[in-house]
């Protein structure tokens, strides 16, 4: 994984694929590389769809090797949605493939020449790409007929589907699971738009003939791995809790709590939360002969997808998520799993990212457009995005747009991108993340990652209130470096409880790369990218003003517990001052 | 609530966890600490109620402190296994990031003096639990509500509760 694959759209005679030296980004990966190459490279008054911006795809540091969970693949740029750095993350099987193929990166760059859709196509044999007028205005799923063929026994393919093709904020770069299926996304930011603005509307990967990356040291490597399975089998959350139900679990828990936004943000419980919960969803899949387990990559030991199927048990989409229950569902007033099942669909389909199109729906339902709980008028929303009507297009650009389009004062979003599946007035430190991280709201910022193991920031008393900012910020620091590693963020639980899970995860990278990393220097790590990110962020026209909730979540109580977010400017400012 | 007749009532096991993830009464045992109330009134293993019950809430308020934390009539106590991501982190009982929620959290003694107190206590299971505590659920009487339930048992109902003695299908 030595090789950056530049890909120059305005070549003479077409996009041009030219493989470089990693250079000065050598021991960089994923999130770290893209982040590192869009802060570096594209000059951050860029316009997001121009010439001047880039769109990286870099799988993670421990992609492509045996570590099982390592299959996660970024996509950075700067963001169509949010005006600032993003990096949007997926499963799938493109990251381990890309880097058995010996790519630590694909870079998409340059002014595209005239309206031509290209097809990539890699293996290890070299690069080709060759204009498809017959892929113009495709779906995911009609990429996926068209091209199986090609990439369903030894590859993948990522594709834009409409939204990404028509310059979406809301677009996503979709990747195929194991199956060939494109149900994995890097949904967040529009990044699907930057790829649709380079005319590349696929990549299709055949890594057949290419061999599992080699550690440094086997022996070491092989012992981490190990223990690494180990520690991930033996968890109750790794082990039972996400294998069983897949993360819609939370619906169940957070809606207990008082979190659950329903109706768009109106109240933080929803009175169908039991009828669209994990645990129904499980019964109904099993009972119609889907699948409750099941993984989107292979190598995944937590298998916290699945397969849902209609009443007939025919194949509608993978099991949808919390996020995506939470958006389509509780947030819409949605209590139907078949109307959500084909939501989740659509958007797979079209190249939406779930929690953005069900925050739409949500602030268009509150403009009257359609009634919240009417599953249908949501099915035909979703269309009429996919389709690209005057309506679909401003509903595709996004929450923040589509409520300044109404006049509606509820956008629940941070930084042009909307609030994903928890309340921040319940949840307050999560309300922080929200507002302080360079990539907009985004709940998988920062994670439940191990800070009280890595500790930085020291140790903390978890039952005192004060600390909303040094926590925030450090699981921040901790996310970005497990984003870096390719790791999905599920091994989370297994390495916030088990200090040898989280050294197993340490000496797997140390193994691998030959390093001396501890836990300082993963913080290290973690710090470095943020501060990449940060720093772009401020160079693109963003100040302490942007790291804020809208001002709604102070004024307005939620109930069951009537909270507000009360966390003080200050304390927000003082996460990265 | 006045006095109601008890009604067989046979259920398939997916039917009975999706009326135990909505919740059912418990006409008994309450003035206790959650912890009383989970052993001694529902019968669950101690060493389950430690190891296991790691998110629990009280009144939507998540619990830290099983001892504590005291259930009073007309209570709803919701029970759950370890949950992922930040936010099931955030929920755990005692948990490291717990302080993400302080506004939430139950705090502590409320609502009663510890006297035994006779009332309905709502309980509702979710994940692991339901698998778990479902087969010792069924084996004392609950109340279920009537809308829940098709034919003669509506017949029993007494504001909207239905007691019942549920046999698993």
């Amino acid at each position: 994984m030595d090789t950056i694959l530049r890909i120059d759209v305005g070549a003479a005679g077409g996009p041009k694929a030219t493989p470089t030296p990693v250079g000065d980004y050598a021991g960089l990966g994923g999130r770290g590389l893209t982040s590192a190459i869009v802060a570096t490279e594209v000059p951050a008054d860029a316009h997001p769809l121009g010439p001047e911006n880039k769109l990286v795809i870099a799988p993670g540091l421990l992609s492509g090797t045996a570590a099982s969970m390592s299959g996660r693949i970024s996509v950075g740029c700067k963001s169509p949605l949010t005006g600032g750095i993003k990096e949007a993350n997926a499963g799938g099987q493109a990251g381990q493939l890309l880097a058995r193929l010996g790519y630590a990166a694909i870079v998409l760059e340059g002014a595209r020449q005239g309206d031509d859709l290209y097809v990539v196509r890699i293996s290890k044999d070299g690069v080709t790409i060759t204009a498809d007028p017959s892929v113009r205005r495709a779906t995911n799923y009609q990429l996926m007929d068209k091209f199986l063929g090609e990439y369903d026994k030894t590859g993948a393919m990522i594709a834009i589907g409409t939204a990404g093709e028509m310059g979406y904020g809301n677009s996503t770069v979709s990747i195929t699971d194991m199956e060939g299926r494109p149900t994995r996304h890097a949904g967040r930011g529009g990044v699907g738009a930057v790829m649709g603005s380079k005319g590349i509307k696929a990549i299709l990967i055949d890594a057949k003939g290419a061999k599992s990356r080699k550690p440094a040291d086997p022996e070491a490597f092989k012992a981490a791995s190990k223990a690494w399975v180990e520690g991930l089998e033996k968890h109750p959350v790794t082990g039972e809790g996400l294998p069983a139900y897949g993360t819609n679990v939370l619906t169940n828990v957070i809606n207990e709590a008082g979190g659950l936004p329903t109706r768009n943000f109106a109240t933080g419980q929803f009175e169908g939360a039991s009828k669209i919960s994990g645990e129904t969803q499980a019964e109904l899949e099993v009972a119609r002969g889907g699948s409750a387990t099941h993984g989107c990559h292979r190598g995944c030991i937590i298998q916290c997808s699945g397969t849902f199927v209609n009443k007939d048990g025919r194949y509608v989409t993978k099991q949808p998520e919390y996020e995506t229950v939470w958006a389509h569902g509780a947030n819409c007033g949605i209590d139907d799993l078949d109307v959500i099942a084909e939501l989740d669909r659509l958007d797979d389909d079209y190249g939406l990212d779930t929690i953005e199109m069900g925050a739409t729906i949500a602030v268009a339902m509150e403009a009257g457009v359609a009634k919240f709980g009417d599953g249908q008028a949501a099915i035909e929303l979703v269309r009429e995005v996919g389709k690209g009507t005057p309506l679909g297009r401003i509903l595709g650009s996004g929450t923040a747009t589509t409520a300044r389009v109404y006049g509606i004062e509820h956008a629940p979003c941070v930084k042009g991108q909307a609030m994903p599946a928890y309340d921040p007035r319940a949840v307050k430190g999560i309300g922080v993340t929200y507002a302080t991280s360079p990539m907009g709201a985004d709940h998988t910022a920062g994670y439940a990652v191990a800070t009280n193991i890595l500790k930085v920031g020291g140790d903390v008393d978890p039952l005192k209130a004060e600390g909303q900012a040094e926590l925030s910020k450090n699981l921040q620091i901790a996310t970005a470096a497990v984003d870096a590693t390719g790791m999905c963020l599920f091994i989370a639980f297994a390495v916030l409880d088990q200090p040898d899970t989280f050294q197993a995860l340490v000496d797997l990278l140390n193994a691998y790369y030959g390093w001396n990393l501890d836990a300082a220097g993963v913080a290290a790590y973690g710090s470095k990218i943020l501060a990449f990110e940060r720093d772009f962020n401020q160079r693109a026209g963003f100040t302490s003003a942007d790291d804020r909730l809208p001002r709604y979540f102070k004024r307005e109580p939620l109930a069951p517990h009537n909270v507000t977010f009360d966390v003080s400017d200050a304390e927000l400012d003082s996460v990265f001052g | 609530m006045g006095e109601a007749p008890t009604v067989r009532v046979t259920l398939s096991r997916p039917a009975f966890k999706a009326l135990l993830q909505r919740g059912i009464g418990i006409p008994d045992g309450t003035g206790t600490s959650v912890r009383e109330f989970l052993q001694r009134t529902l019968g669950i293993d101690p060493a389950y109620v430690e190891e296991q019950l790691q998110t629990v809430f009280l009144d939507g308020h998540p619990v830290d402190d099983f001892d504590r934390a005291r259930v009073r009539p007309g209570a709803v106590l919701a029970l759950s296994g370890a949950m992922p991501g930040l936010a099931g982190a955030t929920m755990r009982r005692g948990g490291y990031y717990a302080r993400m929620r302080e506004g939430i959290t139950h705090a502590g003694a409320h609502g009663t003096d510890g006297s035994a107190e006779e009332g309905v206590v709502i309980v509702k299971l979710f994940n692991r639990t339901l698998a778990d505590l479902a087969e010792t659920l069924a084996k004392r009487p609950l109340l279920v509500p009537g809308d829940a339930l098709d034919g003669p048992g509506t017949e029993a109902e007494v504001d909207g509760w239905v007691l019942v003695a549920v046999t698993l299908a």
